[in-house]
């Protein structure tokens, strides 16, 4: 029945979704890409696509995190445009896609300050899709823990509910006679990269719970179905990564870590909590997932965690696995009609596509021969439709 | 011949030395004559030999428009080229008169516009700087009036000045906070914040000092502090934070502090006492002063040296920023025509299309370009056999008559290379068929009269800012259009929904006695041996069966213009067969096509032409569309009542027609995919198989255009050939029927008019007298604004596109393949022309 009054409100901001749909580049293109031998042909091949403008004013020779950030620009700018054309429901949700950049970007802040980086170099390094007017304000607490910098910056921001709960699960978490300065230590040890999953899992579990209340009906199915594969794929990622883990080395620990970071939504819980907290092996995680749709099939070729050192470029790591298989959700979810699913993939699969031009600019930079490896590991938007 | 079938092609092989390359191309897009064809589309743009020049050219047109927007800016006045031809000449004598070569030059305008935009950019800085500096200073001077009015007289008493950078607050109301005057001590920040982010900031001092300072922020009442990039005024404001604490560093000042420099804010120091205070203010107003005359100064300096950009050049119209514009201009799209030849050695290799006649005009140049650049080689033109399986590009040679009628052709389809150019018949049917619709004496007079003012000024009203240049590319077409609305209204003898008695009506009024009450009453009654000389009776406008009549009428003509129409589009089919000697297509498609046209639709006309000529008795008469039925439904059975004679030679005539048209159904459908199914087999059998592998080749290269000519199983033919089939037999019903929107749009018409007419003047004028007078000032009014309004502008666009859909669709699907491709000629002009507008234009 949505469906009938989509186009009322949504149509115009899906409409100019299609016609982005244009600017994607083409395998054909990917090929013209690969064959680069330097960054300003990779430049000069760039400005004949979509991405012309964007990099029309800086110098041939441009640096990889520049070129970074001049395409993630140009897809913030485009969001921008679509944000400014949608009204009610849709430009809420928008704004909930917006929160998971601003997560990263205070994370990366946070990091950057822990590590004494500049503040203008981390400045000029913000995810433009993630920007908000707070985001300078993270500096005033430099060498503060995270309850101040909540309590006096993140506050009023659109994260800080999920920054609150954050300090209040860890708290709690906490063995009985804690004192103010066990809390303070805490915080002050604790891996930015811990926060950041953290983070991410609540904004996760939240924009499923709004999407799954708020959204119409086709939206709404379409969303689900996204985010509960994303929300096993964390899960799958938090339990694969901590496996053979040294900081959690005792049984308790690695229970509770894993349960607090792997989300409570998906179709992997709570049928398979148990199995997965608990998997201690490769093995064990492809026994505890295999009852879920292809889950089974992707760990398949999956290299082992426990071998982690023999690693290198050419290996296909889970997360390549999972890139892949999200790809072609995306691509199919970009396909429904209708959906609000279509802005979510979108924005996912550009980010796929400047991720995999970084990647072959960081290719190209190296001088890496033709036939090595890692000019295979790109993950081309759309091209899973075709098969 | 050349607007008929389109211009013969004839493919040549262009070869030019490295060397002259850019001369031998500079030389050739003047003479407007070459299609270059593209040796290998896929190819990337920075794969080709000039894509560094267009890469060049890019740069630089950015700087140029940097500078327009910086003369825009300054109020500049930009005159723009108006003359391309002036401009191209000009061109060209610079190239004479240089020594260097000629390709140089691009180097010299670079070298010029990188310096000129340097130099404009160091302006520019310096002038932000300057900008930048006199914000500082009314912000400072803000600061001093707003903080002394924050903190108050009592600021500078010097019993309450402490030490340097302390401050006593002292609010004479508070009691006690008098009695801690000598002990609390307070520190200060001043500065300025943008106005947007004060609440964040007065919010976030707060938190970070759980409340223990005092902020006050002011608006700074002034729209002189300007924003250094944009020159839009900005609204800042002070604010003042006092806060407890001691001297040196401790957390609140460090806080404060950080705080301030993550909002970048500006902050000042606060004068100690008033009379470094008055000085300060002092100092202030002399500097602004100062500042101000740099920045008029630097103003002045800016606008003479854009000035010299705005200059016009007697030798081309234009100012030269316009002239360097469209030199790079025509400088990309000269390497961009380069860029089409392939390279071999130190050879550049071009395939290009060249008109009939088209190769002595080339040759000629080439050997014009050995004679003033003697130490140059020049290009050499090689005819050869066309590469590829691409057919010759369509090119017509269209003048100002010709343009409009072909470009609502060309905007359906191209015509195919070669085939019949439906844009010659449009000039004359298309005007004609909007006629038959617009028909009105009036109107149609206004059209015609808006058509020739066009065409007779058109010279001056090209310059003037009158609303009718917009029309002047279709001027012909409105003056055709009207004329021929003039000419039918004439035949419908339609004035505004009035009938003019020009030739004096064959009917009289007369009185005739009743047989049934013996009374006297008025009757129509026809002249003896009376034709009305031209049009339709203007009784009839009078007349109870007006309607009645006039719709039956108008539904025959159009009938009947359709009927020929569409006739004249399916022998079009078989002179497109003949030309191309498709003999299959003649016998198997165009003759069974056209007898069965002719023989149900042209009989159609036939019978009511004759119906025409005839009397008949009206009790009796026969209808056209029984007759019609009744040859389908029962051909063997007697005509009654009959056209002519006693219904039995007009069965046997319905008869022997139905029964041809019946019998060229199946000829259109079977023989022709047969055919063509054996014929393809005997290929595949006789055929070697290097030709299928040459084949095969060519399906790689282009595989677009060779799947239409891979050879289809039987099945695709013959599925091809049915939809064809019905498409041309129901087509001729429902095309025809298609054709009564002739009468219906007339009708519409003239229904509208008499409506405005009857509504808004007929009473006024009926009941005449000063009540009439007063109607028919108002009256008028409305009626010559509906009239302009739905009628002139409305329905002229109505019937423009029911005319344009009857060309489309009912005229040019009998014939017309429309799948030709523009033969896109190298020419200087076009691009200089479509350049040479200001933007947003």
């Amino acid at each position: 029945m949505d469906l009938c009054y989509f186009a009322v409100d949504d149509g115009y901001a899906e409409a100019i979704i299609r016609g982005l749909r244009a600017g994607f580049l083409n395998e054909a293109q990917y090929t013209q890409m690969k064959s680069c031998t330097s960054i300003p042909e990779l430049k000069s091949f760039l400005e004949e696509t979509d991405y012309q403008n964007c990099l029309q004013a800086d110098q041939p020779q441009i640096a990889t995190s520049l070129l970074r950030q001049r395409l993630k620009k140009k897809l913030a700018d485009e969001f921008d445009y679509i944000e400014a054309q949608a009204t009610g429901t849709l430009s809420k949700f928008l704004f909930h896609l917006r929160c998971r950049f601003m997560i990263d970007n205070v994370v990366n802040m946070i990091e950057g300050l822990k590590n004494k980086i500049d503040i203008e170099v981390l400045l000029s390094n913000i995810d433009p899709l993630g920007w908000f007017p707070e985001i300078k304000n993270i500096k005033v607490l430099e060498g503060d823990d995270y309850a101040n910098l909540y309590r006096d910056v993140l506050i009023d921001t659109p994260i800080g509910v999920y920054f609150m709960k954050f300090l209040d699960e860890s708290i709690e978490n906490m063995h009985e006679n804690r004192t103010m300065n066990d809390i303070q230590n805490l915080f002050k040890e604790m891996k930015p990269e811990y926060i950041r999953t953290s983070l991410k899992k609540m904004w996760l579990e939240d924009f499923f719970r709004y999407s799954e209340e708020n959204l119409p009906q086709t939206s709404k199915e379409g969303l689900v179905s996204l985010l509960k594969f994303e929300a096993d794929f964390r899960t799958i990622q938090v339990i694969y990564n901590s496996i053979g883990n040294r900081d959690l080395n005792t049984v308790a620990r690695i229970q509770t870590t894993r349960k607090q970071l792997c989300p409570t939504i998906g179709t992997l819980y709570p049928d398979c909590e148990r199995q997965y907290l608990a998997a201690a092996q490769l093995e064990a995680l492809r026994e505890a997932v295999k009852g879920t749709e292809n889950y089974r099939d992707l760990l398949k070729d999956a290299p082992d965690p426990l071998k982690r050192e023999e690693f290198n470029v050419s290996t296909r790591t889970l997360d390549d696995i999972m890139y892949d298989e999200e790809c072609r959700r995306y691509a199919l979810a970009f396909d429904g009609q209708g959906s609000y699913a279509v802005f979510y993939a979108y924005l996912k699969l550009k980010e796929q596509e400047i991720r995999n031009i970084v990647w072959l600019a960081e290719m190209i930079s190296r001088r890496l021969a033709k036939n090595h490896p890692g000019w295979k590991k790109i993950i081309i938007p759309f091209s899973h439709l075709r098969k | 011949m050349s607007f008929f079938r389109s211009q013969t092609m004839g493919y040549y092989k262009l070869i030019v030395p490295r060397e002259s390359a850019w001369n031998v191309m500079n030389e050739l897009a003047e003479l407007d004559c070459i299609h270059f064809v593209d040796y290998d589309s896929a190819l990337p743009l920075i794969n080709r030999p000039f894509a560094n020049y267009i890469k060049r050219c890019d740069d630089l047109l950015v700087k140029v428009d940097n500078i327009e927007n910086e003369m825009k800016k300054n109020g500049k006045k930009i005159s723009y080229c108006k003359d391309v031809q002036l401009l191209i000449q000009k061109f060209k004598s610079i190239m004479k008169e240089r020594t260097k070569a000629s390709h140089t030059y691009l180097d010299e305008i670079e070298s010029l516009i990188d310096n000129k935009n340097g130099q404009l950019i160091e302006q520019d800085t310096y002038m932000e700087s300057l900008q930048d500096r006199k914000n500082k200073l009314i912000e400072f001077k803000a600061v001093l009036l707003k903080g002394e009015q924050l903190l108050g007289q009592s600021f500078f008493q010097p019993q309450n000045y402490q030490a340097e950078g302390y401050v006593d607050i002292s609010n004479k109301d508070f009691d006690q906070l008098r009695a801690l005057q000598s002990q609390v001590k307070f520190n200060y920040i001043v500065g300025v914040i943008g106005k947007e982010d004060q609440t964040r900031f007065k919010r976030i001092i707060f938190r970070i000092t759980k409340g223990n300072v005092w902020v006050n922020i002011l608006d700074i009442e002034t729209d002189q502090i300007l924003d250094t990039k944009n020159q839009q005024p900005v609204i800042k404001s002070v604010f003042v934070i006092v806060y407890p604490g001691g001297g040196g560093s401790n957390i609140i000042t460090n806080k404060l502090n950080k705080v301030c420099e993550s909002f970048t804010v500006t902050k000042y120091t606060f004068p100690e006492n008033s009379q470094i205070y008055q000085q300060k203010l002092r100092d202030i107003d002399g500097e602004l002063i100062e500042t101000k005359n740099l920045i008029t100064m630097t103003k002045n300096q800016l606008d003479s040296y854009l000035e010299e950009f705005a200059r016009v050049a007697n030798d081309s119209n234009c100012s030269s920023i316009e002239e360097i514009k469209l030199f790079l201009v025509k400088e990309k799209y000269l390497y961009q025509q380069l860029n089409y030849m392939k390279i071999q050695g130190s050879v550049f290799y071009g395939s290009i299309w060249l008109p009939e006649g088209a190769d002595n005009k080339v040759e000629q140049a080439l050997r014009q370009i050995q004679q003033t650049y003697e130490s140059l080689p020049t290009g050499q033109l090689q005819i050869t056999p066309p590469e590829g399986t691409k057919p010759p590009p369509t090119y017509f040679q269209t003048n100002d008559v010709t343009w409009g009628f072909q470009e609502i052709v060309n905007t359906y389809g191209l015509p195919r290379y070669k085939e019949i150019n439906p844009g010659l018949f449009t000039i004359m049917t298309f005007p004609f068929l909007f006629g038959v619709m617009f028909a009105d004496i009036g109107h149609g007079f206004i059209l015609l009269m808006a058509g020739l003012y066009m065409v007779i000024f058109n010279q001056s009203l090209k310059d003037s800012d009158s609303l009718f240049r917009y029309g002047l590319q279709v001027r012909h077409m409105v003056t055709l259009m009207g004329f021929w609305a003039f000419y039918n209204g004439w035949i419908y003898n339609d004035f505004i929904s009035l009938s003019f008695d020009t030739f004096g009506s064959c009917y009289k009024l007369q009185s005739i006695k009743d047989e049934f009450d013996d009374k006297y009453h008025e009757e129509w009654v026809r002249k003896e041996n009376c034709i009305y000389p031209f049009g339709v009776d203007p009784v009839w406008s009078v007349s109870a069966n007006e309607l009645a009549f006039v719709n039956s009428y108008k539904m025959k003509l159009a009938v009947i213009i359709g009927v020929i129409h569409m006739t004249f589009g399916i022998l079009m089919k078989g002179v497109n067969a003949i030309y191309f000697k498709n003999w299959l297509d003649l016998i198997f498609e165009f003759i069974p096509q056209i007898l069965f046209f002719v023989c149900t639709f042209g009989y159609m006309d036939f019978l009511i032409i004759y119906k025409w000529l005839h009397e008949y008795n009206p009790s009796t008469a026969p209808s056209i569309i029984t007759l019609m039925i009744d040859m389908a439904l029962a051909p063997t059975s007697q005509v009654i009542p009959p056209l002519w004679g006693d219904g039995w030679s007009e069965q046997q005539t319905s008869l022997t027609m139905i029964t041809i048209a019946l019998i060229c159904a199946p000829i259109m459908l079977l023989p022709k995919p047969i055919i063509l199914y054996m014929m393809s087999k005997e290929e595949h059998q006789h055929n070697p198989p290097d030709k299928q592998l040459y084949e095969k080749m060519n399906e790689e290269e282009d595989h677009k255009e060779s799947h239409v000519v891979a050879h289809h199983d039987f099945g695709d033919i013959f599925v091809h050939q049915v939809i064809e089939t019905i498409e041309f037999v129901l087509g001729s019903i429902s095309n025809t029927a298609s054709y009564l929107r002739l009468w219906a749009l007339s009708l519409a018409h003239s229904q509208l008019a008499e409506v405005f007419f009857d509504m808004c003047l007929a009473g006024s004028i009926n009941s005449g007298g000063f009540q009439g007078f007063i109607g028919i000032m108002f009256g008028y009014t409305i009626f010559s604004m509906a009239t302009f309004g739905v009628l002139m502008m409305m329905d002229v666009m109505e019937c423009f596109l029911h005319a344009l859909r009857l060309h489309w669709v009912e005229f040019q699907n009998k014939f017309f393949k429309a799948d030709g491709y523009a033969f896109e000629k190298v020419s200087f002009s076009k691009v200089l022309q479509e350049q040479a507008q200001p933007k947003g234009e």
